[in-house]
């Protein structure tokens, strides 16, 4: 399936190492959101996903927990159509992982 | 056929799973988007609708602006299929049509997600966002017509700068006229109740049907007669430098011309990566002073110095310095330096940035009472920084240039933009800390200058005795 969105985005450019590092964001995703999914079970009813100054603005946990994987999704589709796959961004990909993490771990 | 032609003429296709993806997607934030407003803001739901009417215009114009004169006039793969018995109705539907569809998929997933929300309301939701996607299908018929008219009427040697002129200044008029609109909107919530007493789409469809069918007539007409030999002029001026008589020159600086020709020849770099930059300075400075209380940051020129310091990090021109430079290719057989390639890639980088710095430096001297050595240390720290990051940003691009296939050059960068900004910021909030604390017995100012000045010195000493780090 990847590689056939790959091959539908990228065409002629579509490479092996292109291919491997997109497979790498969309393994992260994936993870995401298991991750999101899981931690469903353990937020509260409400999470914060906006704040101005002090105030926050909270969302149902069902609703706003799927925000950080479908923010990474759509930033994987860009990456991938302006054929911008890098090992960097993948990197990028780890670092929203771990902040999604903490930022779960402290509404906990 | 139209989608086979589409994938010749523009070379573009997506899988059913990347459409499948956008849907959910976009419902997901159309959802999240209705929630936000019918929750924190106390006007009812209905009065929405013609916000996010505005939003929706706002955005499918800007997509229309920046897609239809390309698609339509400049792409040269349309030249490929004029020999073909094809008419020039199709060719232009083909591009408009998919335009259409796109802009119809955002005004479903704007108004579709009321629908999901308040069910209730589902009928007015329908007609608003019908109603909404005509306006935007007239906006995309009028700029086509435009461009037509440009392409026809205007002289064949004028021809590219109309094109960039009529793109440009539109992008900023619809950018401006929204800002405009918007912010009153948005402070005072009891305009949005009049403006939904006013704006009624039912009392509206009818003209709006006319206006759709008479600029479909209109534009029907000008495709017949005038298409063709406005696509073929326009593609004149693109070919017409080729038979022009050079003047012998003597190129008395060849690193500066080999950086000022990659700048100057790509539009979108200069232009829609600054106002790109602005954007995202004045989204991170809201955001900063925002959260001052928070970060704990206090000083006299702290609200001046982090939007400034912003300014400079965000340096498209050196950040894109190696990437979006092909002739990088030959520069390792070629008897020429690298340490000066990358000398006057750096400097380019300043003097775009620049423009940036003093717009923004003369911005705070026009609406904040700043005495004069002030003043003028700010603007000795804003140069000094440009340099810095110009320096870093490039550095970064030249070290580890993106490989990428993509022509569009718009986005090259960023990750270096990222970076050079964090440690902008990172140096700017120490230099804060040490002054606020007292660790450092000088006042903010005057010591970022000389933190500023040090930097600059080490990145210059770098450039001059680092042989091995340019591989000279």
């Amino acid at each position: 399936m990847v590689r056939k969105i790959l091959k539908s985005m990228l065409g002629d450019n579509l490479t092996e190492n292109n291919e491997k590092l997109a497979m790498v964001n969309f393994g992260i995703i994936l993870i995401m959101f298991v991750v999101s999914a899981v931690m469903l079970f353990f937020l509260p009813e409400q999470i914060p996903i906006l704040h101005n100054g002090a105030t926050n603005y909270p969302v149902p946990s069902v609703l706003g927990v799927w925000l950080f994987p479908l923010i990474a999704l759509i930033i994987n589709m860009t990456f991938i159509k302006q054929g911008r796959l890098s090992k960097m961004n993948s990197a990028i990909f780890g670092i929203l992982l771990i902040v999604m993490l903490m930022f779960y771990f402290s509404v906990m | 056929m139209n989608r086979t032609l589409y994938k010749i003429l523009l070379r573009s296709k997506n899988s059913t799973i990347v459409w499948i993806s956008y849907v959910i997607v976009g419902g997901y934030m159309g959802y999240l988007l209705w929630y936000l407003w019918s929750r924190y803001i106390s006007e009812p739901v209905s009065s929405y609708r013609m916000l996010v009417s505005f939003l929706v215009i706002w955005l499918c114009t800007i997509a229309a602006i920046y897609q239809i004169p390309d698609q339509l006039c400049t792409n040269r793969y349309i030249k490929n299929v004029l020999c073909y018995p094809i008419s020039h109705k199709i060719i232009v539907s083909a591009i408009l049509v998919r335009i259409a569809v796109i802009q119809f998929g955002i005004c479903f997933m704007a108004f579709g997600s009321q629908f999901l929300f308040s069910p209730q309301q589902g009928k007015d939701a329908l007609l608003a966002g019908i109603t909404c996607w005509l306006l935007v299908c007239i906006g995309d018929m009028a700029i086509a017509l435009i461009s037509i008219i440009i392409s026809r009427f205007s002289p064949v040697s004028f021809e590219g700068y109309g094109f960039i002129s009529f793109q440009y200044g539109s992008f900023l008029a619809v950018v401006i006229l929204a800002v405009r609109a918007i912010v009153p909107i948005l402070s005072q919530t009891d305009i949005l109740l009049q403006m939904r007493e006013i704006w009624r789409p039912e009392k509206y469809l009818f003209s709006i049907l006319l206006s759709f069918f008479m600029l479909m007539i209109c534009l029907g007409i000008a495709i017949k007669y005038w298409y063709i030999r406005g696509y073929l002029n326009v593609q004149n001026f693109q070919y017409g430098s080729v038979g022009k008589e050079i003047k012998p020159t003597r190129i008395k600086n060849p690193y500066w011309l080999i950086e000022w020709k990659r700048v100057t020849r790509n539009k979108e770099l200069v232009f829609f990566s600054n106002i790109k930059n602005l954007l995202t300075i004045v989204v991170l400075s809201i955001l900063l002073f925002q959260n001052f209380g928070q970060f704990r940051l206090e000083g006299v020129y702290v609200m001046e110095m982090l939007p400034l310091v912003s300014c400079c990090a965000v340096n498209t021109i050196s950040s894109t310095a190696y990437s979006g430079d092909m002739n990088r290719f030959y520069y390792a057989f070629l008897p020429i330096s690298e340490r000066k390639i990358f000398l006057w890639k750096t400097v380019q980088g300043f003097f775009f940035g620049e423009s940036t710095v003093l717009l923004f430096w003369i911005g705070i001297i026009l609406f904040r009472s700043i005495p004069v050595v002030d003043a003028c240390l700010l603007l000795a720290y804003g140069s000094l920084m440009n340099y810095a990051c110009s320096w870093m940003g490039g550095f970064l691009d030249y070290k580890a240039p993106r490989m990428a296939n993509s022509t569009n050059e718009l986005l090259h960068g960023n990750t270096g933009k990222i970076i050079v900004l964090l440690v902008s910021i990172a140096l700017t909030v120490m230099e804060i800390y040490l002054t606020d604390k007292q660790i450092i017995s000088v006042s903010l100012l005057p010591f970022a200058v000389i933190t500023s000045i040090c930097v600059v010195m080490i990145e210059v000493s770098c450039c001059m005795f680092g042989k091995e780090v340019f591989h000279d």
